[in-house]
């Protein structure tokens, strides 16, 4: 089951809106011996082929099939609907005439739960008379070419009409006798669940599984969805067609419940089921059980489902031995291949990062390409093998490599799954966090560095081209501090490379001389924005703290307290609680810290500003360097003042919080020397709500 | 800067609330409410008893879901059947739950469609009377914008006939910009979270409302308030949170030891309904698992339903009980009950 990806989105800016760090990989299951697209409607397949093949072999007659519902009965003759054209084209009146009835029916068959358009009183009573005339109609069609379709019209009526008894005779006395097609079996899909809702259950999931419906068999088994019910069934039928739901539903709920089992909510939305470990162990024994009876036909679903049940409890050597041996074992090619999938995931836990290794895990990952059968924009045609590449690689294997001390190698598989995607992926957010040498060393290891044949392969999946590595280098370098080594990487990246990068709106509108405890930059990350820059900042900044730095270092009194001052503002600005983050960082966010390998801007800031306020004789500016680092400390470690409720007395009550302690020493320092030497009437402490405040409560 | 703005309004708010009393602004015509949260609706004696007893004159009946369909587009969801006439004397607000994730997926083209589907329910199924449609959504900073120009939409639509929208607010969106609607229903219910229920009430928590009364005096809309009734029976094991389980009779000794404070020991194994999937399946208890009863106590939720009278005169003018349902009517008595319908 996919979890939608969990990200830390409050006010989160760029990396094309995906913050790093937050991710929560879906866990997608790993055992299964049916195909989940046979959680589909298993009929509408084969129904929409043959209207691709009435109309010439037109693919686009398969999405027309799906809007005959949308064709009003009035609109009939004049309807656009592809397959209605082709019919009026050949004049062929059979077919229009079956279109017709069966339009009418789709309009009336009250699955309007789900539309815009809720009916009239008139309209339901009016559905009901016409749902009996389709009924007619379709009863007295005594044709041959669409005998069938008529004959699933009438039982699709009398199941509107909720006739259930009606259904029942009509098959056995009729349907049942009709020539076998998807029709029929649509019919006797209908039919069980007349059965069903007439109380013959059993009989009903017995026919819901020998169609496939495994939506059906999901509903008809809803209370069997445990081990108790896998032994019921067994008891009645070692080879029921319901045990291979069963079991897969069992498999995939225990792993369910070892993801997620802590979130029921997540858990009732995925419609699981929580398996625990006494459940998980009886199951192993159990299905030994059926294994040494011999009964069952699918000996490879039984041992693999043990094995993988056994590598989720811990129990790996039984794991690896049990889905090694299921593969030699009768039953489907897919219940093969499941076996095979799941040993490849349970093996890298023992695994040793050896060639011998390296080379199965090669043939593993090509397999699994050759299984998910991708087209060329990388779309798979059975989505389950891409869910196992996804859960092996990120899994498993990335943290193995982690553990192995092969972090490039970890970093490469990332790039290989994300499909070297630049944006919105693990790997994206893996190259950001690196630091500058470390990725320099990885734009080693992809060119130069790879040792077997199975990195090679993985590497040739990742590329990273030198105007990306210049920039991503030069930003690092800034986010280092190490500014003139950045300017000769930035100075390489063209103006058309970033005005493509989500930081281009942020660069294009905020300017980082700005002082920003007297004037903040907002902008909504709800517009963001590509937006053409006519410079590159980053670069313009690297050169202007250059400057800077040469400036101060000839520089003394009060010309250098105003150059560190000056300083200390654009060292917070790129920071990330500036507003010129983007600067030295590729995404921000409300609750974005410091970064791995990022310089200390912030606490640089302050000593700057404490400096130059300690050594300046203008008292104006001194208040200033003050006024910067309440700011700075609020910003950082938090406000002072904290408030409870007082339930009894039904208020507020305020104190300090010593734990805030920078904020009030700032606060006190500011105001003591506003109040004594300074400017306590400055428009900039007027203006501040907080000192007001503080000022009041000090009292 | 969003911690310095957010300073600065703690503290006006903190200076208005000590040097000023606050303004009385309750909502138009209220009465005490109940809100219909199924998908059939149908009255046993029990529910209709309630309704009269506490002489209920609005219920907020939920008519159907709003979620975004498999390819993309916004479609009515699990709509009510009406299988039950509702009591003479009630007035009904239709109200619609929307799902957050459509907001951001064109929700303003919706407006009418929405306004005409609740119209053409009333009609089709004899509700009579209505004068106002409820929207409730847990919006977000991402969804506001769009979710309040559809809200503008939906007003427009309703003003021309002479209709009101009103939304539900919970209590973290109290610290947003108000909705535009002409009255909001603040959700005193569902403030905590589940996986920490054994340390907070997970329904209704005097620590998780706390730091959201301070809102309460300034916010700008006319409000009325909704209070739980509702309980939950929590399964662990050990101090692992596993399932919620469904009306379970806990007091059945030979499966269950009290052990005080809402305990309950299991002492046989058993397997039960699973609450959590809409499949009934089965949830097994094992000897040494523990049940904890969690509901809102009465005593909260009196000193939750004073403590917003005191920080908001008018809000309590109206309450609301979420929700009507047989087996939750009982977690209080009809003294508490009055207390906060009619104090």
């Amino acid at each position: 089951m996919k979890k939608s990806l969990i990200l830390s989105l409050l006010a989160v800016a760029t990396l094309q809106a995906w913050a790093c760090g937050g991710w929560v990989r879906p866990n997608y299951y790993m055992f299964s011996v049916f195909n989940r697209d046979l959680m589909k409607n298993p009929f509408s397949q084969e129904t929409k082929q043959y209207w691709v093949d009435y109309t010439g072999g037109d693919e686009s007659a398969e999405y027309s099939c799906e809007m005959l519902d949308m064709v009003k009965p009035e609109e009939f003759d004049k309807s656009d609907n592809l397959i209605l054209k082709t019919a009026r084209k050949r004049g062929d009146t059979e077919t229009l005439n079956y279109l017709r009835l069966l339009v009418k029916y789709l309009n009336n068959d009250g699955s309007d739960d789900c539309e815009w358009n809720y009916p009239t009183k008139e309209q339901l009573a009016q559905r009901k008379a016409t749902i009996q005339q389709v009924l007619k109609q379709a009863q007295a069609y005594k044709g041959t070419k669409y005998k069938s379709q008529y004959a699933l019209l009438v039982m699709r009526c009398n199941m509107t009409a909720e006739n259930h008894q009606a259904n029942i005779s009509y098959w056995e006395k009729t349907a049942s006798k009709l020539k076998d097609n998807v029709y029929k079996r649509w019919m006797k899909d209908i039919y069980a669940g007349a059965l069903y809702n007439t109380g013959k259950k059993d009989k009903a999931c017995e026919i819901y599984a020998e169609l496939g419906d495994m939506t059906s068999i999901k509903y008809c088994m809803r209370k069997k969805r445990n081990l108790k019910g896998i032994k019921e069934e067994y008891a009645a039928n070692p080879n029921s067609p319901t045990l291979i739901f069963l079991v897969q539903d069992f498999v995939n709920n225990t792993q369910e419940t070892l993801d997620n089992g802590s979130d029921p909510e997540y858990m009732r939305y995925v419609e699981a089921t929580g398996i625990y470990e006494n459940e998980m162990n009886d199951f192993i024994v159990f299905a030994g059980k059926v294994l040494d009876e011999k009964k069952t036909k699918s000996p490879a679903m039984w041992e693999a489902a043990r094995g993988f049940v056994n590598y989720m409890a811990g129990n790996q050597d039984e794991a690896i031995k049990q889905l090694t041996n299921a593969q030699t074992l009768d039953g489907t090619q897919r219940m093969k291949d499941n076996a095979r999938a799941c040993l490849m995931l349970a093996s890298i836990k023992s695994a040793k990062p050896t060639d011998d290794y390296f080379d199965y895990m090669l043939g593993e990952y090509k397999w699994l390409e050759q299984k998910a059968g991708y087209d060329s924009n990388h779309v798979p045609a059975d989505a389950h093998y891409q869910d196992v590449f996804e859960r092996v690689t990120y899994d498993a294997l990335v943290p193995k490599y982690y553990q192995w001390g092969m972090p490039n190698q970890a970093t490469a598989l990332l790039g290989m799954a994300a499909n070297n995607s630049e944006y919105s992926s693990e790997y994206s957010c893996q190259l950001d966090t690196l630091s500058s040498s470390d990725y320099e060393g990885f734009k080693y290891y992809l060119d130069n560095g790879t040792s077997n044949a199975f990195e090679r392969w993985v590497a040739s999946y990742c590329s990273i081209d030198n105007t990306k590595f210049n920039d991503m280098m030069g930003t690092k370098l800034v986010r280092e501090g190490e500014f003139q080594a950045a300017i000769n990487y930035l100075e390489q990246v063209p103006l058309s490379y970033i005005s493509e990068q989500g930081i281009s709106y942020y660069m294009a509108h905020k300017d980082y001389n700005e002082v920003i405890w007297m004037k903040r930059q907002f902008l909504s990350f709800l517009n963001e924005e590509n937006t053409p820059v006519t410079s590159n900042a980053k670069l313009q900044y690297c050169r202007d703290m250059v400057a800077l730095d040469n400036q101060i270092a000839n520089s003394s009194g009060e010309e250098r307290n105003q150059l560190l001052y000056k300083k200390a503002n654009m060292l917070y600005q790129a920071s990330h609680k500036g507003d010129c983050w983007y600067l030295a960082h590729y995404q921000n966010g409300e609750y974005s810290e410091k970064l791995r390998s990022e310089y200390d801007f912030i606490g640089t800031a302050r000593r700057l500003l404490m400096a130059a306020g300690h050594d300046s004789e203008n008292m104006d500016f001194k208040q200033r360097c003050y006024f910067a680092q309440t700011f700075i400390t609020a910003e950082n470690y938090g406000y002072c003042v904290k408030y409870d409720y007082d339930w009894d007395a039904k208020k507020y009550t305020y104190s300090f919080d010593n734990e805030k302690y920078p904020h009030i020493r700032a606060m006190e320092i500011l105001l003591e020397f506003a109040n004594t030497n300074g400017t306590p009437n400055a428009d900039y402490m007027t203006k501040c709500d907080i000192i007001k405040v503080f000022q009041q409560y000090n009292n | 800067m969003k911690n310095l703005i957010s300073y600065i309004f703690l503290i006006a708010t903190l200076l208005a609330a000590v040097g000023c009393k606050p303004e009385r602004k309750a909502i138009d015509n209220p009465k005490p409410s109940v809100y219909y949260w199924r998908t059939t609706f149908s009255l046993d004696e029990v529910e209709r008893k309630f309704l009269a007893d506490h002489k209920v004159g609005k219920m907020y009946v939920r008519y159907f879901d709003v979620v975004v369909n498999e390819k993309g587009v916004l479609r009515p969801n699990a709509t009510i059947t009406f299988k039950d006439s509702v009591p003479a004397g009630i007035e009904v607000i239709p109200t619609i739950f929307i799902v957050n994730n459509c907001v951001n997926q064109g929700i303003d083209t919706i407006a009418p469609l929405l306004v005409d589907r609740v119209l053409q329910m009333n009609e089709t199924n004899d509700i009579k009377g209505v004068q106002e449609i409820q929207i409730d959504c847990d919006w977000t900073v991402k969804t506001q914008d769009a979710y309040f120009k559809f809200l503008e939409q939906v007003r427009q639509l309703l003003a021309a006939k002479g209709m009101k929208l009103s939304a539900t607010i919970r209590l973290h969106q109290l610290a947003m910009k108000a909705p535009p609607v002409d009255y909001g229903v603040l959700m005193m219910y569902n403030t905590g979270d589940l996986k920490n229920s054994k340390q907070r009430n997970p329904i209704l928590d005097k620590r998780d409302v706390e730091p959201y009364l301070k809102y309460l005096a300034k916010y700008s809309l006319p409000l009325c308030a909704a209070y739980p009734n509702f309980g939950w029976q929590l399964l662990y094991t050990g101090d692992k949170f596993r399932d919620i389980l469904y009306s379970e009779d806990l007091s059945d000794t030979t499966l269950y030891q009290p052990a005080g404070n809402g305990k309950y020991v299991v002492i046989s194994s058993i397997d039960l309904p699973n609450y959590l999937s809409s499949n009934s399946t089965y949830t097994y208890l094992n000897a040494g698992d523990t049940v904890m009863v969690v509901k809102p106590d009465a005593t909260t939720l009196v000193q939750v339903h004073d403590a917003l009278s005191h920080e908001r005169p008018g809000i309590n003018d109206q309450v609301i009980i979420y929700h009507l349902n047989n087996s939750s009517i009982n977690n209080y008595s009809p003294s508490d009950y009055e207390k906060i319908f009619n104090p």
